[in-house]
């Protein structure tokens, strides 16, 4: 069984900074792998355990996406693909776009696995639009995956109801973050991981015209709150908000 | 211009139709149904009616070709969807079928010339992103953010297409307790991880009755415990709220659960951890015990 895992290095939500004008600071911003892609990565991985094979995971990105692929290896994939992008911000469509051509070249996959979205951004558009554009049937949101010779039997959560949904293999499924607890890679598999093998391919030799949405300005939420904290006995505490909550109007 | 609204309940739809009218009058709006029979009566001046075989309402696949075919046959520049799981998951797929660039959990939408600008949340939450795409395009609108459109009259067309699919929809199993209408609650009682045994959420149930609340929870509880159905869930990944009152009891408050609930009026929150950072994004904060605070609130509110 050949499985592909695509990964994004994103840009930490919890260090993100802003200027003084409110703007988000992206260039240089502390990354992370994003958090629900090593469920996808572990999924890969139970699933090689399974059935054998080989787990290769893709990111495009700009140098900070080794980072992320170096994770993916050290927690067990065997190859790790890196699409180099210029910048870190690319449309869900143009990332898109370089994944499947990427993936296209390491044909014949028999599963192509990615998180239900970003935890940076979160359209959740990628695992989608990269499983159509190579042709596959798409399942989102896998909280189960069930792999047989010739199919998969997913069983997926949606807001209200649980469906579970077949397909023929090969196909492509983005998970949920409860499928798994990913696994810590030791030390020695990191230092492992750092002679495994990275391939690297540049944007421009993918023949992929950036389109799709371009960013205006990404700027602060901000929201006043009153902050006002009670400490002492539970009696007495429980009495002050009570206090503070009918004083707004808000119990009656 | 022409705009195709797909939804799988009422209420997204009559929002997605109160969004659609700045592309378009209602006469150019299109519901597109895939539940069989339908009434002559819609916030779009027409219906297009797919009857779908099997369980097909819920195959993301099957789902984007009809809209596909909607889109080719009725001349659609815009498309609107819910930002339900489902609806993502066919936005993504159409934006592939009809090579078309996709925002999702877009709101404040206007448009410039041949662009629409449409706002999003952005890390977690902590910021707001301003995109522009070009027209014709897919937008996902963000739930809660436009009101209602009323519904009227409407023609109805039915349509006979089979939409190529390679998945099969198994079987679905509908919740079994009662909803809940976290989006339309004045007051949500919500619980985190503070929440030691499943048992113990009769304790905040008692709570969220003597407030005539409704019952939310975060992620961990729904999801990884299963302590609380699904739609339990608020924040990023579920429902966003706005109640007149929000308390928070045992939950951190990572960004991500904030970023459901910041537009609540109030905020409480209940909390062991002083430095638990759900303190800095509350109006009213007490360190405690939630195991002893909650049962003196019920004490009080009962006794007044
Ligand atoms: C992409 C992405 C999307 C996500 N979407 C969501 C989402 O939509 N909604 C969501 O909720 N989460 C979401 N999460 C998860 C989120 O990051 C947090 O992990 C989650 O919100 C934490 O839940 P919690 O506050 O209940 O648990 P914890 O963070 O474990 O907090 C438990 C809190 O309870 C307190 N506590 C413990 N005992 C007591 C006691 N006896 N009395 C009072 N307090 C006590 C602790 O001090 C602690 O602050 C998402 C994560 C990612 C990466």
């Amino acid at each position: 069984m050949r499985i592909a895992v695509c990964i994004k290095q994103a840009v930490d939500e919890a260090e993100l900074k802003f200027d003084h004008a409110g703007n988000a600071i992206l260039s240089n911003a502390q990354t992370k792998l994003s958090t629900f892609d090593k469920n996808a990565v572990e999924e890969a991985l139970r699933i090689k355990t399974l059935k054998g094979g080989e787990v290769i995971a893709f990111s495009a990105g700009n140098n900070e996406s080794k980072k992320g692929l170096k994770e993916a290896l050290a927690m067990g994939a065997d190859r790790a693909v890196h699409i180099i992008t210029e910048t870190y911000e690319r449309s869900s469509l143009t990332v898109s776009k370089l994944l499947s051509k990427a993936i296209e070249k390491y044909k014949p996959f028999d599963l192509i696995l990615f998180s239900e979205g970003s935890s940076d951004i979160y359209t959740s558009l990628v695992p989608g639009q990269v499983s159509t554009m190579l042709g596959l049937p798409f399942i989102p949101f896998a909280r189960k995956i069930e792999v047989h010779d010739k199919d998969v039997k997913v069983s997926q959560t949606l807001e209200e109801k649980t469906v579970i949904i077949s397909s023929p293999l090969p196909a492509a499924i983005s998970v949920v973050s409860e499928i798994n607890q990913p696994r810590y890679p030791t030390l020695v598999q990191i230092m492992q991981a750092a002679r495994k093998q990275i391939d690297e391919i540049r944007e421009d030799s993918l023949g992929v015209e950036p389109k799709g949405y371009r960013v205006e300005y990404i700027r602060a939420q901000s929201v006043e709150r009153k902050k006002v904290i009670f400490e002492g006995p539970p009696e007495e505490t429980a009495r002050k908000l009570l206090d503070a909550l009918k004083r707004e109007g808000v119990v009656k | 211009m022409r705009v195709a609204i797909f939804a799988e309940n009422e209420k997204d739809l009559a929002e997605l139709a109160s969004a659609a009218s700045i592309f378009a009058g209602r006469e150019e709006m299109i519901e597109v149904s895939i539940a069989g029979e339908e009434k002559n009566i819609s916030c779009c001046g027409r219906k297009v009616v797919y009857k779908l075989k099997g369980k097909q309402e819920l195959n993301p696949e099957a789902i984007s070709n009809v809209l596909r075919h909607v889109g080719e046959k009725y001349g659609i520049s815009v498309f609107l969807l819910s930002t339900s799981k489902l609806c993502r998951a066919v936005a993504s797929i159409l934006s592939i079928l009809t090579d078309t660039e996709c925002i999702t959990d877009a709101f404040d939408l206007s448009i410039e010339g041949k662009d629409v600008l449409a706002s999003r949340g952005v890390f977690a939450g902590k910021a707001t992103a301003r995109l522009r795409c070009s027209i014709p395009c897919i937008l996902t609108i963000k739930q809660g953010k436009y009101n209602p459109a009323e519904k009227v009259p409407c023609e109805v067309i039915y349509e006979d297409f089979t939409p190529p699919t390679k998945l099969n929809i198994v079987e679905v199993s509908e919740p079994q307790k009662a909803s809940v209408d976290l989006k339309s609650a004045r007051i949500i009682v919500s619980v985190g991880r503070g929440l030691k045994r499943k048992d113990d959420i009769s304790m905040v149930e008692e709570l969220a009755k003597a407030l005539g609340a409704a019952l939310g929870c975060s992620r961990p509880i729904s999801s990884d415990l299963g302590w609380l159905p699904e739609e339990h869930h608020i924040g990023l990944t579920g429902v966003s709220v706005k109640p007149d009152l929000y308390i928070a009891i045992g939950i951190s408050g990572q960004l991500q659960h904030l970023a459901g609930i910041k537009d609540s009026k109030i905020i409480a929150a209940i909390n062991t951890d002083k430095s638990a950072p759900i303190f800095q994004a509350c109006d009213y904060g007490v360190v405690g015990d939630m195991y002893k605070v909650v049962p003196e609130l019920v004490k009080l509110l009962k006794s007044s």
